[in-house]
């Protein structure tokens, strides 16, 4: 009769697998590197992607191959449908969000066409690497078809259909070895049938629970889906994830770079246009200065700047270039904060910016004083780029806080002014056909201008600049002044000195430099509110004093007019700048602009560090400065910065956590034995059947993670053989458990063999029986020689009480 | 107090213990130290099958052939297969009788309920395919006219597994037909001390003939109570997934046929009787597999028990879920 010994079985796993490198395994990987490699060049915008060189490809068919040796070693003691299960969603999961934080964190990525490219991609890989599983090598050659055609439907020129012939050609050797592999026969994988009700259970839940995360985290998938497929923009959706159309299709429907494009001139992407009206945007705004009375100045000047300033205060008051830091309150609320307004222009680029219009060296104590007009700098000069005139405009070091290039596009819609609104640091300008750099002017030191009346409607205007970088901050390490000492003018009555005293109090104990620079802005921001003009009728603070003594809540310009002065009272050289600020709030992602209108004006500080550059502050809460844009790397760092700083200051609930956490990994057999036998002890069934079978699995899980391997063949006597020989006795309950056990698993119409007040303290008395630390006695014990063959059954202990 | 589980099928009939219990001491008082055989033997008569014994000779297949049959209390014959023995000399043949001028039938060996072919494999392929309408249907067709055979007839053959020189092997056809393939083996030497001692007191031509323990009767109903036995759902899908296994495994070039499958089912069912179980576990269908596949698996290996053990070893038994819900 049989006898079933263990050290005679064959792993199970094997047998599901056919063995050696069939000839249906070779080209079903050809099949998948061929797919893949056509989905990277898909991914990598066809023709000019890297992987179009050989050498490139080379390394990219090593790097699958790899893969595909590394994930198979990993499956080769494994039970491969369930790694393959495993692998399978852990791989679309990983891309999947690996994909929706780049978007989140670098503002990148792929489309999301490309993105479930990616993904099938990755899952081909997947696949191809668990080929060995008979039933999984289909499924990866119908993905890897699907890669083929979606690829070459993409992809430009006549390489990928090349890689088509080829693929045709292994698909057909493929479908040969497949059909003789058929004939031949192997034995197949039983294993899927019991794992059917399971999986199909799993992968409808891993479905939904992509579908929970994807909808929780923060990149939206659903935005470019609601678009044309494959986001063109036909269907008038947009969304900033999107690819923005085929090939150069957000160039054609741009018309950025071409005027013979779609898009036929520059102007094409502000498709509203109102026609503008020119009116005191900044009085509106923030409310009209009192009657200014003959003798108010508070300051007293210093010989040198005296004739100056009278002369200059004449002519600003003259022409209007002048803020008074004390306004009435507005009369009117205006237009209503969630009423949108017209914009005077609009802005593509990146966002925020600031955009200067004027800048105020002197103030008397209560008013700013606009800058000179002065024309000084060198002449602008006249580079062609892609046939386009763009006027270069010399620039100053910059001191090395301005790093890299950016690009913004104006469009000029009711701004009746001859001044450009120019960004911090700027390096061209350029407005079509405009080849002439007589056409451009420096209305003031940094602020360009036309000399013209006003700049024309829907004028588009190109500005290209350096953004800050603020890294470099911690370069400035001194108090930088200029020549002129109107920058550093403050007066020696009360309130200057009051400044003054409140600066160094700011500042105490910070080395001169950035540290003091911030330590100002940040006091400044964090401290207060900043009240829009739009928003309160209420009349402004009287004096900059009364401003920060009260709390630090009021308009912009009091921030700013605020850390100007304080920074005066420690030396620095500032000065006070109006202009527009571009808030990234405001975007408007069907036009792909920002639109500015009258209540983004905005008064902001500068300050001089050196070598003839002025850096912009910011000391209104809520506004933030341009800066270089982050790389990966560095906001992966800075990531990392910020999870160490979170982990210091919850060091020991952490530590806590982590060492659970680790204790738990290094005991999780014994995690996982304790919390299925305290289910199994607080939820037990009331039906004898399932406990009994409850129990049964009980130490069958006990002896499979602490006793010795019984090959999957084993049956519930030959299990419970295991874990040492049956006893003789008809009484012994570990006899009698398993003749509940037969009754309960396979006799569908008898009585239970006990009476029905015994089933349960028979099962705790066997499951205290078999516990672990008698698994793990079995374990160390030498392994049981092979059972006799069965005995007739007079010799057998196992008599049923039913039928005795 | 017993938990009674609601179910419309009728009483399973009393099992006579008794009779199987002298049954078993029958046969092994028959054949000493050999248990495991003796209680393949009753797998294979309860199960309604056919046997072979493969083993060298003077082992005591005839020995448990006779006491088989003297137990069961039916007709014993017995057959030495030789290459000139004839298909009528199995079957029997009509002989004209010139007394009476008509054709008077004369039955062969088969009209038994126990036949003992000796050495089946020295008889000529003719003369073994006649066995196989007896085997499988009961009955023989001589000169067209069909004759039935008894309800409980049981076949035992022997071959050798040494002397293969002027033998023909039967073929697969005809090994389908038998339920199992056993090998009685040596006695251990105990019991072959006990059997020299026992035959110092014993006249072979004083052998006094044992009374039956059961008659053909009885046996068919036992064979009827068998037949009832409980296998559920799970012990069934075990039984396929045992019988793709056979089917496609690389070393294996013919698998169990679908009347193999049944009478694995059958013997199954005849094993957890004699367990005194009114259902059957995957225990008992590993316990019969291997003398039930042995008979019928091709494959290119002199030993397939160690296929059939890998087969066993690496098939998921039925999980363990209460009947119905698997």
């Amino acid at each position: 009769m049989v006898s079933l010994s263990p050290a005679d079985a064959v792993s199970h796993a094997d047998r599901a697998r056919p063995s050696g490198l069939s000839p249906t395994r070779i080209w079903g990987v050809v099949l998948a590197l061929t797919g893949c490699l056509l989905a990277q060049r898909a991914l990598h915008g066809g023709g000019g992607g890297w992987s179009t060189g050989v050498g490139q490809t080379l390394v990219f068919l090593g790097v699958m191959l790899g893969l595909q040796f590394v994930l198979g070693w990993l499956a080769r003691s494994r039970e491969l449908f369930r790694f393959a299960a495993i692998s399978l969603v852990f791989t679309a999961f990983a891309a999947a969000f690996v994909e929706g934080w780049l978007w989140s964190l670098a503002g990148q990525g792929l489309a999301v066409e490309l993105h479930l490219l990616l993904i099938l991609r990755n899952v081909v890989v997947v696949l191809a690497a668990l080929d060995r599983h008979r039933q999984l090598q289909p499924l990866g050659v119908a993905f890897s078809l699907f890669l083929v055609l979606f690829s070459v439907s993409v992809d430009q020129g006549s390489t990928p259909w090349v890689w088509l012939l080829l693929y045709v050609l292994a698909g057909s050797c493929w479908l040969v070895a497949w059909y003789w592999q058929g004939l031949t026969g192997t034995l197949s994988a039983q294993t899927v049938r019991r794992a059917t009700l399971r999986w199909s259970l799993v992968i409808p839940a891993a479905l939904a629970g992509f579908l929970v995360l994807a909808a929780l985290q923060p990149y939206n998938p659903r935005g470019p889906l609601g678009s044309l497929f494959p986001t063109s923009g036909g269907t008038g959706a947009f969304d900033p994830n999107a690819r923005q159309g085929v090939h150069d299709g957000d160039m054609l429907v741009a018309g950025k770079h071409d005027a013979r494009s779609f898009g036929p001139v520059d102007s094409e992407l502000f498709l509203d246009s109102d026609r503008p009206s020119l009116y005191d945007i900044f009085n509106d705004q923030y409310g009209e200065p009192p009657p200014r009375r003959s003798a108010d100045r508070s300051v007293a000047l210093p010989p040198s700047l005296e004739l100056e300033v009278e002369q200059r205060m004449a002519q600003s008051g003259a022409a209007g270039r002048e803020f008074s830091t004390v306004r009435e309150g507005r009369r009117s609320p205006g237009e209503l904060p969630d009423q949108p307004q017209p914009a005077l222009f609009h802005l593509v680029g990146r966002t925020p910016l600031h955009l200067r219009l004027e800048v105020f060296d002197l103030f008397d104590g209560t008013t700013w004083l606009a800058e000179p007009t002065r024309n000084n700098r060198p002449p602008f000069q006249v580079e062609q780029v892609s046939g386009r005139p763009w006027i270069r405009i010399p620039t100053v070091s910059g001191a090395g806080l301005a790093v890299g290039h950016d690009l913004h596009l104006l469009r000029i819609q009711r701004l009746d002014t001859n001044r450009i609104p120019t960004p911090w640091h700027p390096l061209g300008v350029h407005i079509d056909r405009v080849d002439q750099p007589e056409f451009f002017v420096w209305h003031q030191e940094t602020v360009l201008g036309m000399p013209r009346q006003a700049i024309p409607d829907s004028t588009v205007i190109q500005l290209q600049s350096r953004p800050l970088k603020p890294a470099r901050l911690s370069t400035i390490d001194r108090i930088s002044t200029t020549a002129q000492d109107r920058y550093r003018l403050l007066g020696d009555d009360a309130d200057s000195q009051w400044l003054r005293q409140t600066a160094r109090e700011w500042t105490a104990g910070l080395p001169p430099g950035a540290p003091q620079i911030a330590a100002i802005c940040q006091r400044l921001k964090t401290g207060g509110t900043v009240i829009s003009g739009t928003t309160s009728t209420s009349t402004p603070p009287l004096s900059i004093r009364e401003f920060l003594e009260t709390g630090r809540h009021g308009p912009d310009y009091l921030f700013a007019s605020s850390a100007a002065l304080l920074l005066r009272g420690l030396g620095y050289s500032t000065r006070l700048v109006s202009g527009f600020y571009a808030d990234p709030a405001r975007y408007d992602a069907k036009s792909r602009s920002t639109p500015v209108a009258p209540r983004d004006v905005h008064v902001w500080a500068e300050v001089y560090v050196g070598a003839g550059t002025w850096l912009e502050l910011e000391p209104s809460p809520g506004y933030d400065l341009l800066t270089t844009p982050t790389t990966l790397l560095e906001r992966l760092w800075q990531g990392l910065q910020e999870v160490v700083a979170w982990g210091g200051r919850h060091a020991w609930a952490l530590l806590a956590g982590l060492t659970g956490l680790a204790w738990s990994g290094w005991q999780r057999r014994l995690v996982r034995e304790r919390w299925s036998t305290l289910r199994w002890s607080r939820f037990p069934s009331r039906n004898p059947r399932p406990r009994v079978l409850e129990t049964l699995a009980l130490v069958d899980l006990r002896r499979e993670l602490f006793g010795p391997r019984v090959p999957p063949g084993a049956t519930p006597r030959q299990r419970l053989r295991s874990a040492g020989a049956l006893p003789a006795g008809h009484t012994d309950p570990l006899v009698t458990f398993l003749q509940c056990v037969e009754w309960a698993a396979y006799d569908g119409t008898g009585p239970c063999p006990l009476p029905l007040s015994e089933v349960e303290p028979l099962c705790r008395q066997v499951a205290a029986r078999l516990s672990r630390r008698h698994w793990q006695h079995r374990a160390v014990e030498p392994p049981v020689p092979p059972q006799p063959r069965s005995s007739p059954a007079p010799r057998s202990p196992l008599t049923p009480i039913s039928s005795a | 107090m017993t938990l009674r589980l609601q179910h419309n099928h009728e009483a399973p009939p009393a099992i006579p213990q008794e009779t199987i219990h002298r049954l078993r001491d029958r046969l092994n008082s028959a054949l000493r130290g050999k248990a495991e055989v003796v209680e393949s033997v009753l797998i294979c008569l309860l199960a309604h099958g056919h046997l072979l014994l493969e083993d060298r000779p003077g082992l005591g297949k005839t020995t448990l052939a006779k006491a088989l049959a003297s137990a069961v209390g039916g007709r014993f014959a017995r057959i030495q297969c030789t290459p000139d023995l004839l298909p009528s000399d199995i079957t029997g043949f009509n002989l004209f009788n010139q007394k009476t001028q008509e054709f008077e039938f004369h039955p062969g060996p088969v009209f038994s309920d126990v036949l003992l072919a000796d050495e089946i494999n020295r008889a000529t392929p003719r003369t073994q395919s006649a066995l196989l309408e007896a085997m499988a249907e009961r009955q023989v067709t001589i000169d067209g006219a069909r004759q039935g055979l008894s309800h409980e007839f049981f076949v035992i053959a022997t071959q050798n597994p040494t002397e293969q020189h002027g033998t023909y092997p039967l073929p697969e056809a005809q090994l389908d037909r038998f339920a199992m393939k056993l090998s009685i083996g040596y006695p251990a030497r105990d019991d072959e001390l006990d059997m020299l001692a026992d035959a110092l007191a014993v006249d072979d031509c004083q052998a006094i003939p044992q009374e039956p323990v059961l008659t053909p009767l009885e046996l068919q109903r036992l064979q009827h109570i068998v037949a009832r036995q409980s296998v559920t759902a799970g012990v069934r899908e075990y039984l396929v997934r045992l019988a793709e296994a056979t089917r496609t495994h690389p070393r294996i070039s013919l698998g169990v046929s679908p009347r193999g499958l049944l009478i694995l089912q059958r013997a199954a069912q005849a094993r957890a009787l004699l367990q005194r179980r009114q259902f059957v576990i995957p225990d008992d269908v590993q316990e019969v597999a291997r003398p039930v596949l042995a008979v019928r698996l091709a494959c290119d290996v002199e030993q397939p028990s160690r296929l059939i053990d890998e087969i066993l070893a690496n098939t998921p038994v039925p999980p363990c879920t209460p009947p119905g819900t698997a």
